[in-house]
């Protein structure tokens, strides 16, 4: 649904750079994206990072560091909703580690952050250790992410497709969760 | 077949268990990211990771490294690019381990290309045939591994290759693969859409798929494709409204369930849908009520996904054709929202409170007191969130409050893009609903000075054109300057270094043009205070030249007091500024010179422009006959740089496109001036489109103006007795309950939501569905015969280019400036060409214009040039003449025409239009009929097109209008694209004195844009092997005429302007160019039924479309 990484047609970029048509493509259509998606821990270490919309790797650094400490700065009873810049920062606290993630003005904030809680529970799931949740766990986690799940199974596919069917993704992907 | 599968399945795992090389992998990886854990600083990260990279880069060079190795490395190189360190080195051995190794390395090498790749890295080419051969694989991991990149990443010129394999996979038995087909194409049609509009009959068929899995996929093509044109699938809203139906109903597989809630995020992604389909469609939105209740029926769970499936319902009942008993209970979930003690919810509440309020403003008033609370609460979010709900329900009675209220947040806020925001937002409510002119200088002066340096540069042009357009009453304008002047006065006699420097612009403009009107300040203390102004070293070069700018035209019989600083100032560094001390000096000097250059309360738009600088074509031949270089652009200079410095892959003695546009188009005139004129044009129009880019979100201007103090004025007395009769309700409710201390701070909240709410109430007697008028603008502009976006940026521009020191560069500052700001009007030491700007009277200026259009008329070309000054147009006294292309002027009347189509129309003015192909330009003609008896006055036809580029216009300003008017608009298309839509308004006044506006809009296509390109075969040839961007594709062959290639050749040249170069057997070739110059060769083949046709250009976008616009023609025939 959401992650068609970017509006790289050329036309939707020149309507979006006309205060008008932009305006416009606010009011009726609404831009349902997501643009990154990140796992960062307390101390700003980035522990998976996934962006639909191409960034500069030397930008993603300050982005980062950026949106981390966006984050930090927030107390537990405020929102769970930042503004930043051009995006809106849905995140989520698990433990030590945040995940983050960067979506367009229009989309439903609250059903990203059940999104998030869903793709943990998938996680969970999947690793056992991931209930843990302290910040040597997330290392081991992201080590596994990466380096076992070739294919990013769950991120990846995961996100990029059926939002919803969690336990068929157990079954369809089922294969390369056991190769750890 | 599904046996095999399951059977890889179950014996993968001990596969891979039983690798040894597993553990070896984890413990590098383990190792790397254990010790970057233990770091302590940046700078021994680096190191660290420097040590790394260079280890990874020996072993990547090695021949001995296995694939297995290599797949580690490619880990280790994602960790390192996650941390922000570049390891390019890997990339092409990331595409061969996809190519190359076993499933597992295979997988990583595909992980790894869609992290490291974007998708135009050239890189991504090789990646291609890798792709193709996993497609037609046995083994459906390798399928499924390339579909999943396909549908990540994939070239755009190389879809043609896999896209009859992809459109295979729809039909095959696994529904994993189905889907990720589905996603393969949802991916295609967002980064080239005309190359799959073939088979949009086949996403039909996958929405019906019988496997959830594959319908939801599809869905997220079907949002994008009803997003652009709803009207096209309104035949699938029963569909919709089933599925949704099914789903709400839990009919799904409970794997689906989250929490309990039937696949939730599939339920918000259909009622996005719907609300697409249903907006202004009442029999659409008649379908949807039954399901939109049941949704929020069955989300009464205390969950937060059911908050979000509420959320998105209310928002859809509220998008489309209302119900009554729905926009109730959507209210009502509103309101739980609102007034929950959850936080996220409470925010999302606010969210979906300031979507409705824009339907109907008075659902505030029911959560008045909330809103106040949020508005003083903690949380930075949501009391941003509230200011942008109170922004919604401005209007001109609690404008004072909700301005205050915003400027409160702003000085504590310290987040740039907010400030930015919000800034604009003030502007634009002060110049709406201001109440009095003292309110709204002392709001700008705030903006100004909160805004500080992050201000956009349209606010202050804005607020200029405002001062210096005035409206009608000139008393009204006077007095407003008035206050601008005495304020500012104020200001710069406190201290000043600390201002922002937009705002001393403002301040030293206002200054400069209106101080004269305060009789009681003396000229000599205004320049007193602008010359300490001159002397502040934080002030940058650019307000300098505003503040001398605004010295020179108060110098007037002053001089002594500026002369010391025309010394320091003429030997200045900056050679903008040392120009206007010598035209200060100049202008000082000759006190009859100044009177007339700048004469005292002039209106602005009396100024004629010749922005065409016809003025200077004697200058310019001269200098070129004296062998002086064409002037170029900055952007052709920049471009031809980029060229030299660039490789070139083109054969010798053979430079296209550039060299056969320009001869196509030079013939007829000078080739110097042409790309002098018509490179200045570009340049324009280029600035105007980056400028707007940068504006701020207005809804006000361009129209006439009305004045309409009585409403404001009133209004600002009047209290909605339903507001005061709550409040005081409330209020007592309040005192009985509250102890003291807190019922006080109570009575603020209420009085403040008095303020706050007042005027809701009003049109709260209204129907509850009718959606309320925004009132009249306090301010409004005058209409502008020209696109006023290009007004704003002059000063830049003027810093920009002002480092040129060639005169001709000067002339052109000074034809920007005189054209898009006229009210800074500046003496040049050119004197002489002010004889062509100023002309003294109207007889002049029709000379002028008069002058222009037989130039015109000899030399053709030069209409590429932009053509501003007022020509008359050929106005034609017959009432109704039956063909309205007899109207057209003589020259265009002989030149191949579209017909003419109506395009809108209101009992006093008619509208049509018609296409006139034009050699070296698309007309586009409007014909404006008055349909009354009474001439009607002051007509503007302005229009916007994004995508063309607009080389010139005629007749866009008519005076006085009877009987039928023509005027015509010359377009060009920078970059192709198969549909651009064109918007417009007609401004005009009837007899009666009223100030109306029409609204038109059409579309223009490619094959407007495109001309026949007339080569021989052989550089035809030459042409075909030059150009990188080609597509394929098979099209419709009309076989049942006699001869099927001609007849199809034929179709396709007459209605899309080709050009048959030669037909040999089976094969055909055909050219056409783009106006812009860019060509694309067009190659059939006969291919059994169907015509296989390969387009090739230099530019990437143009074969898409016009292959488009052939299949179109086809498809038609």
């Amino acid at each position: 649904m959401l992650f068609h990484g970017t509006i790289n047609t050329k036309q939707q970029q020149q309507q979006l750079s006309n205060p008008v048509l932009c305006s416009w493509w606010r009011t009726f259509f609404w831009f349902t994206m997501i643009k990154f998606l990140l796992m960062v821990n307390k101390q700003g270490q980035t522990r998976l990072s996934k962006y639909y919309e191409p960034v500069d790797i030397g930008k993603r650094a300050a982005l980062e560091a950026d949106v981390v400490r966006g984050c930090l700065s927030r107390r537990k009873e405020e929102c769970s909703f930042v503004e930043y810049k051009d995006y809106k920062l849905v995140y989520r606290q698990y433990a030590a580690l945040f995940i983050v993630v960067g979506i367009t003005e229009n989309e439903n904030e609250l059903s990203i952050y059940e999104l998030m809680h869903n793709f943990v529970e998938v996680l969970d799931k999947y690793f056992s250790r991931v209930s843990e949740l302290d910040v040597s766990f997330t290392r081991e986690m992201t080590h596994k992410a990466l380096n076992k799940l070739a294919d990013s199974v769950i991120y990846q596919f995961y996100l990029q497709q059926s939002l919803f069917d969690r336990n068929r993704i157990d079954r369809n992907c089922g294969m390369s969760l056991y190769i750890h | 077949m599904s046996d095999v599968v399951e059977k890889t399945l179950t014996a993968l795992p001990g596969l891979f268990d039983s690798q040894t090389g597993a553990a070896k992998i984890t413990n590098r990886l383990k190792q790397l990211v254990k010790s970057i854990t233990e770091l302590t600083s940046k700078h021994e990260e680096e190191n660290l990771m420097k040590q790394e990279l260079s280890s990874m880069k020996e072993q990547v060079a090695s021949p001995n490294t296995t694939m297995k190795q290599m797949k580690e490395i490619m880990v280790r190189a994602m960790y390192c690019e996650m941390m922000g360190y570049e390891a390019s080195f890997t990339y092409i051995h990331a595409i061969k381990l996809a190519q190359q190794g076993g499933v597992l390395e295979k997988r990583v090498g595909y992980l790894a290309v869609s992290l490291f790749l974007s998708e135009s890295h050239e890189l991504l080419l090789l990646l291609v045939n890798t792709v193709l051969k996993d497609l037609q694989s046995t083994n459906l991991i390798e399928v499924c591994m390339a579909l999943t990149v396909v549908a990540q990443i994939f070239p755009k010129d190389m879809i043609p290759a896999v896209l009859p394999l992809v459109e295979d996979k729809l039909s095959h038995p696994k529904e994993i693969i189905r889907r990720k087909a589905v996603l393969a194409l949802y991916n295609f049609y967002l980064i080239a859409p005309n190359q799959v509009q073939h088979i949009h009959g086949k996403f039909r068929k996958a929405l019906c798929d019988k496997d959830p899995g594959v319908m939801t996929s599809s869905l997220h093509i079907y949002l994008q494709l009803i997003r652009e044109s709803p009207d096209d699938y309104k035949d699938l809203t029963g569909s919709f409204v089933t599925i949704l139906k099914q789903v709400v109903g839990g009919k799904l597989p409970i794997d689906y369930n989250y929490h309990n809630v039937p696949a939730p995020w599939l339920q918000i992604q259909l009622l996005r849908i719907l609300s697409l389909l249903g907006r202004d469609d009442q029999s659409a939105s008649e379908l949807m009520y039954d399901v939109l209740d049941e949704s929020l029926r069955r989300a009464e769970m205390n969950h937060n996904i059911t908050y979000a499936i509420l959320y998105e319902c209310a928002k859809t009942i509220y998008t489309i054709s209302p119900k009554a008993e729905l926009l109730e209970k959507a209210v009502k979930c509103i309101g739980s929202f609102v007034l929950s003690p959850k936080i996220n919810l409470k925010y999302l509440g606010l969210k979906a409170l300031t979507y409705v309020v824009q339907h109907d403003t008075k659902l505030a008033l029911q959560h008045q007191m909330t809103i106040i609370e949020c508005l003083d609460h903690s949380d930075f979010t949501i009391k941003r969130e509230t200011l942008e709900l109170l922004f919604r329900i401005t209007n001109a009675q609690n404008v004072t409050v909700i301005v205050k209220k915003m400027l409160d947040f702003l000085r504590v806020c310290s987040d740039d893009h907010t400030i930015i925001h919000l800034v604009g937002k003030v502007a634009e409510l002060a110049e709406k609903f201001a109440p009095d002119n003292s309110w709204f200088i002392q709001t700008m002066n705030d903006v100004f000075s909160i805004g500080g340096d992050l201000l956009q540069q349209d606010v202050v042009n804005n607020f200029l054109r405002l001062l210096a357009e005035g409206s009608d009453c000139k008393e009204d304008d006077d007095q407003l300057r008035l206050y601008a002047v005495g304020s500012y006065l104020n200001v710069l006699k406190g201290n000043c270094f600390h201002l922002p420097q937009h705002f001393l612009q403002v301040m030293s403009w206002v200054l400069g043009e209106y101080s004269h009107l305060q009789e009681s300040v003396d000229q000599r203390e205004v320049i007193c205070l602008l010359t300490k102004l001159l002397d502040q070293k934080t002030i940058s070069s650019e307000t300098r030249v505003w503040v001398l700018f605004a010295l020179t035209k108060l110098s007037e019989d002053q001089t002594d007091l500026i002369l010391d600083l025309l010394e320091s100032l003429s030997s200045s560094q900056d050679t903008v500024l040392r120009q206007q001390a010598q035209e200060l000096h100049h202008l000082s000097q000759d006190s009859q010179l100044h009177e007339w250059v700048l004469p005292h309360g002039a209106p602005w738009d009396s100024v004629e422009v010749d922005s065409s600088l016809s003025f200077l074509d004697g200058y310019v031949s001269e200098a070129l006959a004296a062998g002086a270089a064409p002037y170029k652009p900055p952007h052709q200079r920049q471009e031809e740089l980029c060229e030299e410095r660039a490789l070139s892959l083109e054969p010798y003695g053979f430079n296209l496109p550039v060299s056969l546009s320009s001869c196509s188009i030079t013939d007829r005139q000078s080739p110097a001036l042409s790309s002098e004129l018509s490179g200045n044009s570009a340049e324009l129009s280029q600035k105007a489109g980056t400028l707007i880019l940068e504006g701020v979100k207005r809804v006000w201007g361009k129209d006439g103006y009305l004045p309409h103090k009585e409403t404001t004025g009133e209004g600002a007395q009047v209290e909605d007795p339903a507001a005061a009769l709550q409040t005081s309700g409330q209020q007592g409710a309040a005192e009985r309950l509250e102890p003291p201390d807190q019922s006080q701070q109570k009575e603020d909240k209420q009085q403040l939501a008095s303020s706050l709410f007042v005027g809701l109430g009003a049109q709260s007697s209204t129907s509850l569905l009718g959606k309320s008028e925004a009132p009249p603008p306090r301010f409004r502009r005058k209409p502008r015969p020209h696109a006023s976006s290009s007004s704003s940026g002059a000063s830049e521009r003027s810093s920009d280019s002002s480092h040129s020191s060639r005169s001709t560069a000067d002339s052109f500052l000074y034809g920007n400036l005189l054209e898009e700001e006229p009210t800074t009007i500046k003496p040049s030491s050119d004197v002489t060409k002010h004889n062509h700007i100023r002309a003294n009277g109207p007889e002049q200026n029709k000379d002028a214009g008069v002058a222009v259009e037989t130039d015109r008329g000899v030399n053709t070309s030069h209409i590429l040039g932009s053509d501003m000054v007022l020509v008359r147009p050929n106005t034609i006294q017959d009432k109704y003449p039956a063909d309205l292309t007899e109207l057209l002027p003589a020259d265009l009347k002989e030149l191949p025409r579209s017909d003419v189509i109506s395009l809108t129309s209101d009992p006093s003015l008619s509208l049509s239009s018609c296409r006139v192909f034009r050699d070296e330009s698309l007309l586009l003609v409007i014909f404006l009929s008055n349909c009354t008896d009474t001439a009607i006055t002051d007509v503007a036809v302005q229009l916007t097109c994004e995508g063309l580029e607009t080389v010139s216009l005629r007749g866009n300003v008519i005076e006085c209008l009877e009987g039928v008017s023509v005027c015509h608009y010359a377009l060009m298309m920078k970059d192709p694209q198969t549909n651009v839509s064109f918007t417009g308004t007609v401004s005009y006044q009837t007899q009666a004195g009223e100030t109306n506006s029409l609204l038109f809009s059409g579309t223009l296509c490619t094959a407007d844009f495109i001309r026949p390109l007339v080569v021989t075969t052989e550089e035809y040839g030459k042409l075909w092997l030059s150009f990188s961007h080609d597509v394929k594709q098979n099209l419709k062959l009309l076989t049942d005429a006699e001869d099927p290639l001609g007849a199809t050749l034929n179709a396709l040249k007459e209605t899309l302007q080709l050009h048959v170069v030669d037909v040999i057997d089976s094969e055909g070739i055909l050219a056409c160019s783009l106006l812009s110059g860019a060509p694309c060769l067009l190659h059939c083949r006969v291919n059994g039924a169907a015509l296989a046709v390969w387009l090739r250009s230099p530019l990437p976008a143009l074969p898409d479309c016009i292959l488009y616009h052939c299949q179109k023609t086809l498809a038609e025939h």
